[in-house]
């Protein structure tokens, strides 16, 4: 794996230290008609998906979808008047949980759980029957997938063999029930086996394991090799479920700006991993460059 | 010599000309290219390089944000439905991805997605599968619904709003599927195919909702022999509509009678009965309608709406006779 250019790496913090300046204005009460889901956590999913969409690739999020938004628009300022309740070049205001910008491949962002697979696969369907070979990156998690449409879609998708990549983002945590509390445990690499889908296994930790892992995505689908994939990335959220949860071990109002571009305590981060894997000095250097910003 | 076509095939011949087009579209649904081919409706359906057919499994759900997702990336997409109750399981997408694209989705970009849905009006076949309400589903959603009655609405309908920028359902009434639907005319049509003026009256307004054109019909043909003229109107559940037809007609009149065969609670006659325009007119209003209120309603019942002429012919005349 080839390590990551000085502007990977920027467009990676921007992505951490964009959320943060956020945390920062929810705290001072400046969106309040917008409930912002932060994600803290997965800036390396958000930019390795970011990294292999191609021109006409297509991605669909959910909810909790400002890691992929920065990442793709890179306008920060683009994305802000939007909580602030302007359209900028949109027809209209989208808020927080519904942000998607098509002129950089975000077609649909969906506040209903799982609502955006279905939403996907109708996509990638109007590619595979215009015979283009882009490919369709869907979000999710591990609460959606215990709705029926995740399982209709997985089947829909196969039966068709489009070329759609559903991303589970496996926080282990719906709201605030862990699998654990809520379900059985479901073994996907079984289920994919049994449907004869492709399963891939994420670190989302680890910044260039991620991203290797997309690039052998995208070079399967475009390559024809596979149809769907699934991809299930083990991430950690450092905030909670949205908003300020007095008493919370992940209140974002614990997260401060003023502790740098980490978050305090946390174990697993991407941002650590990446300054162990480019090294102290380097990651310093490039985050001089970008901590003007604060 | 002229063939006689039957409801249900002149429907599927229809549905069968408006995607012969140019214009790429997706078809699709369970049974489509199998079997009895829902009914009948996708029996004249073949595939073309431009018309792409799909059988697709049990998953009506997705279905719907099948064709939504086809929308937004500017395809056309017409999903055929067996049974109205089925798209009840697609309600999430109706409602909320449809709200996302209206309001977020600059309409240059939007194709076409269209749900024909069978409403199982044929008779009692238990408390399931026998939801007869499409009007309820224009105002969960704020869509535009349309109920196929007679060849002229077929031929409009299917031709105007089958393939066209945007999302709507046009809804079938299995009960009509073998009758020969009688050649009536309209006197007059709105540009949305909204509202369908068939015939020409002064005593009395009625208005169809539903699949109760032939009832407002026969009822209309009753009145004549009676001596007493009448504006026969079928309302398509369309939010929005401008009902000024309706209106002018009703103040000619001063008496509006209002068939739903629905059995919906509230209904989209309410909503012109209550209207400002419709109550500064003060008319004198009757409504033939099934409200669905009473558990007993899902019990045996005859599917068809018996109207009392009689009552009807005292609330035209103003209760004058015995």
């Amino acid at each position: 794996m080839a390590a990551l250019s000085d502007d990977q790496c920027k467009r990676l913090m921007e992505i951490r230290l964009n959320q943060h300046r956020l945390n920062e204005m929810l705290k001072r009460g400046n969106f309040k008609h917008f409930p912002i889901h932060l994600a803290f956590g997965h800036e390396a999913l958000a930019f390795a998906v970011s990294e292999v969409m191609g021109q006409e690739d297509v991605l669909c999020l959910t909810h909790r979808n400002i890691a992929y938004n920065i990442s793709r628009v890179g306008d920060f300022e683009r994305i802000l008047c939007h909580f602030a309740g302007n359209s900028g070049d949109s027809p209209a205001p989208m808020g927080s949980m519904n942000l998607a910008f098509r002129d950089v491949g975000i077609y649909y962002s969906s506040s209903i759980l799982g609502n955006n697979l279905a939403v996907a696969a109708g996509i990638a369907m109007n590619r595979k029957n215009s015979k283009t070979g882009d490919a369709v990156f869907v979000v999710t998690g591990d609460g959606a997938l215990e709705e029926g449409v995740f399982w209709e879609t997985l089947i829909f998708a196969k039966s068709q063999n489009l070329k759609l990549v559903i991303l589970i983002e496996n926080n282990n945590n719906s709201m605030s029930s862990s699998i654990e509390q809520r379900r059985c445990p479901i073994d996907f690499r079984k289920i994919c086996s049994s449907m004869d889908i492709v399963y891939k296994s994420i670190d989302g930790s680890k910044i260039l394991d991620t991203l290797g892992v997309f690039k052998e995505i995208k070079k399967e689908i475009v390559s024809g090799t596979s149809s769907v994939i699934l991809a299930e990335a083990y991430i950690e959220t450092y905030c909670n479920h949205a908003g300020a949860t007095p008493g919370w071990d992940t209140d974002s109002r614990n997260i401060s700006i003023s502790d740098g571009i980490f978050i305090n305590g946390t174990k697993v981060d991407p941002l650590h991993n990446l300054r162990e894997e480019i090294g102290v000095t380097r990651f310093d250097n490039i985050y001089k460059q970008i901590a003007y910003k604060i | 010599m002229k063939k006689n076509f039957s409801y249900i095939e002149k429907i599927s011949n229809y549905l069968d000309i408006a995607t012969q087009g140019d214009e790429p579209v997706f078809i699709y649904g369970e049974n489509i290219d199998n079997g009895s081919r829902i009914s009948g409706l996708a029996s004249n359906l073949i595939g073309t390089s431009t018309r792409i057919i799909q059988n697709v499994g049990n998953c009506e759900l997705t279905h719907c944000g099948i064709g939504f997702g086809i929308m937004i990336d500017g395809g056309n997409a017409v999903l055929y439905v067996k049974q109205l109750d089925f798209v009840l399981l697609g309600l999430d997408q109706i409602c909320n991805t449809y709200n996302y694209i209206r309001a977020y989705v600059d309409p240059k970009f939007w194709g076409s997605f269209t749900i024909v849905a069978i409403v199982c009006d044929q008779g009692y076949q238990g408390a399931q599968s026998s939801f007869n309400n499409p009007g309820d589903l224009s105002s969960l959603a704020g869509i535009p619904v349309y109920c196929l009655n007679s060849g002229v609405d077929i031929a409009k309908v299917i031709q105007s709003q089958l393939i066209k920028p945007g999302f709507r359902i046009i809804c079938i009434s299995q009960n009509n599927f073998k009758y020969i639907i009688p050649e009536v005319s309209t006197i007059y049509t709105d540009s949305d195919n909204g509202i369908f003026k068939y015939r020409d009256g002064g005593n009395v307004t009625i208005v169809s909702y539903n699949f109760s054109l032939n009832k407002a019909i026969e009822l209309s043909e009753y009145l004549d022999l009676q001596g007493l003229g009448s504006d026969v109107f079928h309302v398509n559940f369309i939010p929005n509509l401008d009902m000024g037809a309706i209106i002018e007609s009703t103040k000619k009149t001063q008496k509006l009678i209002i068939i739903d065969s629905s059995r919906g609670i509230i209904k989209f006659g309410d909503e012109l009965l209550s209207s400002q325009e419709i109550r500064s007119l003060q008319p004198d209003a009757l409504m033939l309608t099934r409200r669905g209120r009473n558990n007993s309603e899902l019990q045996e019942v005859s599917e068809n709406m018996v109207i009392d002429n009689l009552m009807v012919l005292r609330f035209v005349l103003g209760s004058t006779i015995e």
